[in-house]
């Protein structure tokens, strides 16, 4: 539930760092554990190393950048904000997703339901590279090597071939 | 033309319809089948199960005596969180509101509950959608609750409640998110969710960050720290396992539990959800209090109990079995107004009658409260249906306190499960108490 | 329901005559307790011993238990018999040895009181009788409470007839009916404290040694009982050195009480009272409600 502070972490992070948080900076300067970033309304997250599982479940409109990788059903059900991640992501990326944006360089292992590969833009092009320098990696990654990852909107509205 | 008719056997037998394939069933499998979809409705619980209607008190007569109507002191204050808040809550009467958002609700219906709740010295609570303006305006006393999706969730709300409720589960769908259908995202409603307009929205079933009593001993500190120590933090649970779910609430620092039966209601689940997963009030209450007291902690971490609370007969008998409190949630909003026979015109168009009303996640509630189209919220006065729950929660309490006088009390928390008797073996069995006119508990030795 | 008398002597003059006076209140109070009856008598006693008041149903040989019970504890045992009941006294640091053997060799009898100076008789009879089996004119000492007892929701034995004594030269007689027994009952035996009957009267005579080990004095923790017990109820209760009356708030349950230089006396009714010496000059009036009266001996 951070606001405001800006929190550095000089090592790893436990479950659900930066959870809530509405503003401010969280920097892992190590890994960070599953649900990292949750439900988390505004400010920036900032992982250098890897994070697990459910990175940025129900997120709300925080941004986080994740320079290794990230582990699956991560952002599912991520409602706003931006997820970019420098590493590979876990399989089911952006499970029942509605309307934050993900950004990947590596691979995919698999795509969670309802989300789908989007074109890249210059406005996204844009919005990622001010995410990268916001994270002190403007120069160092080329905005060209990443694809997004977005909400097809077909769960929006019940429907049979929505039940498994 | 002439037909041929096809003769009648003589003598023939009357039409019989099947007990198991009754016509709610019937047109349920061809809804089903028409469809392809499960049918989803608000509310609780419809079927038939063992209550609170199957309990008598044993009043006072000459083996013991009662105390005078309206003369004698029978208190009915309770306090809420004494455990660890330095805040805890003061209620004037054993019976709060339970937690039904604003977006399930009209605001009007919001500022209402408020306004009643307050004008009798008791909470009402938020829901799954954040806190707005109006309800904490209107509330002297506000219980925020802390939900799965976290929608609207933020330290600064935390602050400004009087105390936090950690909602794992509600008795209609024990296990089951919560759900909000497209035609109630209106732009406010999206706006506090961060959702988009007019989508179905359904939540999470787990807290995206924790999962059971060892991590939500993580949680409760956490949220200890943000406001000071001084709010009291409830925990909430649907009923399916209360020993062991109101045990590892107190274990992981709960300063309340509140405990909610399959007729507790929701505003928007699978019927097949809602009728067959949890188990009745009456059910749960003494495991649930059988957990307090093995802990040593009955009456010092507070017992809410919640599901089909109708009048003061029931809120007595919760008390008697070891609550210290009630909620009311469908209750309240019939006092307010839902499914009242001066809308039967208007529940007639929507196919259903005032009393079967349970359509409420399609928001065109006639009474104005389970909606967000402005037209029809604005049925809804919140000043006159703020007095109506206000009279009606004085009502319960009044007939609380009566009961409790007859048998000889002067404080409705000094009833016992030894005032009861019960009508029926099955609520004996349940409620722990003996079958009327016997000393026989089904299920326990005879002493 | 119940009679209770309490006498508490402010003149040493009149102490050999306690239990006298006493049985005679007691008898003028069948009417109100026909089932059982008994007392509590503080008389003799040192500080290094202990006197424990023992009943065994139908008798016992208790010169014989007592024999052998000094085998196994080690020490001489006192012993007074009185028809069912009998009184051992041991030195106070072999009061559990006494307890372990008794409870192990003999578990009919019971041990119905504990204290340097209380011993506790009770039986199941017509009050006048329980008097003249314990022969109760004959014993002398500081103050004494009884109680006739006609049993309301719980069974007319000798263990549920009064007083409950559930702590040390601590004892409760009660008229009344209490209303949140059980659930009282039930906390504090998580508590520690040991009931032996369903009776709400032991309860009540529970809360206050719980409340006495809590280091209340006897007048607060029977002004906290205000709070806690609830229904309607008359108490006197005795302390090694102390006397106490209270009412509940209500009142409903009659009461009088009197007192003179030489004693406070207290009765279900005047008619107890009526044969006290020098009664008529007496200060005789009514305890109000909720209002704890009590009176300690100079230590």
């Amino acid at each position: 539930m951070n606001k405001l502070a800006t929190v550095i972490v000089n090592g790893n992070a436990g479950v659900g760092v930066a959870e809530n948080m509405m503003s401010g900076l969280v920097h892992v300067r190590g890994d960070a554990s599953q649900a990292a970033g949750a439900t988390a309304h505004g400010g920036m997250l900032v992982i250098d190393g890897n994070a697990s599982a459910r990175c940025g479940i129900s997120m709300k409109g925080i941004d986080i950048v994740v320079k290794g990788s990230i582990g699956h059903m991560s952002a599912f059900m991520g409602q706003a904000g931006t997820l970019t991640v420098l590493g590979d992501a876990g399989e089911a990326l952006g499970d029942s997703l509605y309307e934050a944006r993900l950004f990947v360089r590596g691979s995919v292992a698999s795509l969670g339901a309802d989300c789908v590969e989007k074109e890249m833009r210059d406005e996204h092009r844009a919005e990622l590279g001010a995410r990268l320098e916001a994270a002190g990696l403007a120069g160092t990654v080329d905005v060209a090597e990443f694809r997004r990852y977005g909400s097809a909107r077909q769960l929006y509205n019940f429907h049979i071939d929505n039940v498994y | 033309m002439t037909q041929d008719r096809i003769p009648r056997p003589s003598p023939h037998t009357v039409p019989r319809k099947s007990a198991t394939f009754d016509d709610y069933t019937l047109s349920e499998i061809r809804r089903a089948a028409a469809t392809g979809i499960y049918d989803i409705r608000g509310g609780g619980a419809k079927r038939k199960v063992p209550h609170f209607d199957d309990l008598l008190f044993l009043g006072a007569s000459v083996s013991r005596y009662p105390l005078e109507g309206y003369r004698e002191r029978c208190g009915t204050d309770v306090v809420l969180g004494s455990r660890f808040a330095s805040k805890p809550i003061d209620l004037k009467i054993p019976i709060t509101i339970a937690g039904m958002s604003f977006g399930s609700l009209s605001a009007q219906a919001k500022e209402a509950l408020g306004r009643g709740a307050s004008a009798m010295g008791t909470s009402t609570t938020t829901g799954d959608g954040g806190m707005t303006a109006e309800e904490r305006g209107h509330s002297t006393k506000l219980v925020y609750q802390y939900l799965p999706s976290r929608y609207g969730m933020n330290p600064d709300d935390l602050r400004k409640a009087d105390a936090i409720e950690i909602v794992i589960g509600q008795g209609a769908k024990p296990g089951g998110g919560g759900m909000l259908l497209g035609q109630k995202i209106s732009p406010r409603v999206a706006a506090m969710r961060t959702l988009p307009e007019g989508i179905d929205q359904r939540s999470a079933c787990r807290h995206p960050d924790w999962t059971g009593p060892d991590d939500l001993e993580i949680k409760i500190l956490e949220l200890r720290e943000i406001t000071d120590w001084e709010k009291p933090i409830y925990v909430k649970v649907g009923a399916a396992r209360p020993y062991y779910d109101i045990a590892l609430a107190v274990k992981a620092g709960a300063d309340v539990v509140v405990l909610d039966g399959m007729q507790g209601g929701t505003a928007a689940t699978q019927e097949v959800f809602i009728e067959n997963v949890g188990i009745p009030t009456l059910a749960a209450i003494r495991p649930a209090v059988k957990a307090l007291q093995d802990l040593g902690m009955h009456r010092k971490v507070q017992l809410i109990i919640s599901g089909g609370i109708r009048n003061g007969a029931d809120v007595a008998k919760c008390l008697a079995l070891g609550a210290d409190a009630v909620a009311i949630g469908t209750a309240a909003l019939v006092a307010l107004g839902d499914n009242d026979p001066a809308y039967a015109d208007d529940y007639a168009e929507l196919g259903t009658v005032p009393g079967a009303y349970d359509d409420w996640h399609e928001g065109n509630d006639p009474a104005g409260i389970t909606t967000q189209r402005p037209e029809l919220a604005a049925r809804l006065d919140p000043e006159r249906a703020g007095r109506r729950l206000a009279n009606y929660l004085s009502v319960m309490a009044l007939e609380a306190q009566t009961i409790a006088r007859a048998c000889g009390k002067s404080h409705v928390h000094n009833l016992e499960p030894e005032d009861l008797v019960a009508l029926s073996i099955e609520a004996a069995a349940m409620a722990g108490v003996p079958l009327a006119g016997t000393d026989w508990i089904p299920g326990r030795g005879p002493f | 329901m119940c009679g209770i008398v309490g006498l508490f002597i402010k003149s040493p003059k009149l102490e050999p005559e306690l239990g006298a006076l006493l049985a005679t209140m007691l008898e003028v109070m069948s009417d109100r307790g026909p089932d059982s009856a008994g007392f509590a008598v503080y008389g003799d006693g040192r500080s290094d011993r202990v006197k424990l008041s023992l009943h065994a149903p139908g008798g016992a040989d208790f010169q014989a238990i007592a024999a052998t019970l000094e085998g196994q504890v080690g020490t001489k045992v006192g012993v007074t018999i009185r028809s069912s009941h009998a009184i051992l006294e041991v030195p106070a640091e072999r009061e559990t040895a006494l307890r372990d053997a008794l409870g192990q060799g003999y578990p009919l009898v019971t041990v119905v009181g504990t204290g340097a100076r209380m011993e506790i008789y009770k039986e199941v009879g017509q009050p006048a009788d329980v008097a003249r089996r314990f022969d109760l004119s004959s014993m002398a000492g500081t103050h004494g409470v009884g109680h006739t007892r006609m049993a309301t929701e719980s069974a007319i034995t000798t263990a549920g007839a009064h007083p409950f004594s559930t702590g040390r030269d601590q004892c409760l007689v009660h008229n009344g009916s209490l209303s949140n027994h059980n659930s009282l009952r039930r906390t504090l035996r998580r508590d520690g404290v040991a009931f032996g009957t369903d009776n709400d009267s032991e309860v009540a005579a529970g809360y206050l040694t719980w409340r006495l080990r809590q280091g209340d004095s006897l007048k607060r923790a029977l002004t906290s009982s205000l709070d806690t017990l609830d229904g309607f109820y008359t108490f006197v209760v005795g302390t090694e050195s102390g006397f106490a009356v209270l009412r509940d708030p209500i009142s409903c349950k009659p009461a009088v009480m009197a007192e003179t230089d030489d004693y406070v006396a207290f009765g279900s009714e005047y008619r107890a009272l009526a044969d006290l010496p020098g009664i008529a000059r007496a200060r005789v009036w009514e305890p109000e409600p909720a209002t704890v009266y009590s009176w300690e001996r100079a230590a």
